[in-house]
């Protein structure tokens, strides 16, 4: 039994002292070692991704209360057009598609599917942001700027804040492929890597609320 | 005599008499107390033993009944990260951005926005991110928090 190694004290096997006794080989249980660093750096970017997270409920409660406060001027049903929004929302998805067969040419040191999928993503992140930046444009062209009513505001607030997040992941992604390219696939640059796909992949989630709260909702109703 | 701090750092005047060594200057009951003031850069010389709530407190009282600290444990060589300036830097960066953006100098904007970028680049750059305190050492830093701690055994009585 494992408790004659460690002991009854230790029930956890987080060791005090003793730590040959977590790597004895004979050990029936694959948690007699320390979590292995990717383990602890996904879970800790994760704990940051979950505080981003919670930053977004915030700008999407408030988008939520204002969303009618339109003062006069345009709402949703009058700015938003379904067909644009929908290419954007398939260049994301798919982007998180390719970003993750990128994870995995990371994990098989594979060149090409590397820096063949992240290069995709590259241009499926600026195609929606292109897309994005569009849309804004011809709001704030007709009047309909951030300033213009309570509901503008919000709606630039959230979606703006998705499109800065998009912007910095881009600049991450690149700087991604940059390291991979000097410096080859080390550990510490496979766990950026999986950092950055986990970032890549809630920019995602998040987008699929706002589809669904802003644009979806937002002609849907009035 | 406004004196903040509990070591006694900043008060060379009362340092003499009442300068802790022990890091528990308050009769703590959590983990951070376990360890010295100012706590070493590895923070703990071996991972804590923790049973339940108030893990220190159930540490010390066993201690003060047997008049003596747990055995010495065996200590091992413990890898940390690199001091970096970074952080500094890219705060220097942001607070010009925030400067900028409040002014709306566009210019500055981005230069300040691409200098904090380029400080996250080089720091990503590195190729030697941690670096390793040899067990000797983070020995010789235990030891000396161990013996003012034996020392102040003898002043506590224990909780009882």
């Amino acid at each position: 039994m494992s408790d004659t190694v460690v002991g009854p004290r230790d029930p956890y096997h987080i060791g005090h002292g003793d730590r040959a006794a977590w790597r004895d080989p004979h050990s029936e249980h694959a948690a007699r070692d320390l979590a292995s660093k990717r383990i602890i750096v996904g879970y800790g970017f994760w704990i940051f991704l979950l505080s981003d997270i919670v930053m977004f409920s915030a700008f999407f409660a408030t988008y939520a209360v204002l969303s009618g406060e339109t003062a006069g001027g345009p709402g949703g049903k009058d700015l938003f057009h379904l067909d644009i929004v929908a290419i954007e929302t398939a260049c994301l998805l798919l982007s998180s598609f390719t970003c993750g067969i990128a994870s995995i040419g990371a994990r098989a040191r594979n060149d090409g599917l590397y820096y063949g999928s992240m290069a995709a993503t590259a241009v499926l992140g600026a195609g929606f942001l292109f897309l994005e930046l569009r849309e804004f444009a011809g709001m704030i062209a007709i009047g309909a700027g951030p300033t213009r009513s309570a509901f503008l505001s919000a709606f630039f607030t959230l979606v703006g804040c998705h499109g800065l997040h998009v912007t910095l992941g881009l600049m991450w992604l690149l700087t991604m492929m940059a390291q991979v390219f000097a410096k080859g696939y080390r550990a510490d640059i496979l766990r950026r890597v999986l950092c950055f796909s986990m970032f890549w992949h809630t920019l995602d989630i998040i987008w699929v609320a706002i589809f669904t709260v802003v644009y979806l909702m937002g002609v849907g109703t009035q | 005599m406004l004196c903040p701090t509990a070591s006694g750092r900043l008060c060379p005047g009362i340092a003499g008499e009442l300068k802790d060594t022990t890091g528990d200057p308050w009769n703590g009951r959590s983990l951070e107390w376990a360890t010295s003031s100012p706590p070493p850069a590895f923070n703990f010389a071996v991972l804590p033993h923790v049973e339940g709530e108030d893990a220190y407190w159930g540490m010390k009282q066993r201690a003060l009944e047997q008049q003596k600290l747990g055995d010495e444990p065996a200590y091992e060589d413990i890898e940390v990260p690199r001091n970096s300036a970074t952080g500094f830097i890219c705060a220097f960066f942001a607070t010009i951005m925030g400067f900028a953006l409040i002014w709306h100098i566009w210019w500055m904007v981005i230069a300040a926005f691409i200098g904090a970028f380029a400080t996250f680049v080089a720091f990503s750059w590195r190729d030697r991110t941690e670096e390793i305190i040899p067990a000797a050492e983070v020995a010789r830093l235990d030891r000396a928090n161990r013996s003012a701690r034996s020392a102040a055994l003898a002043r506590l009585r224990p909780a009882r």
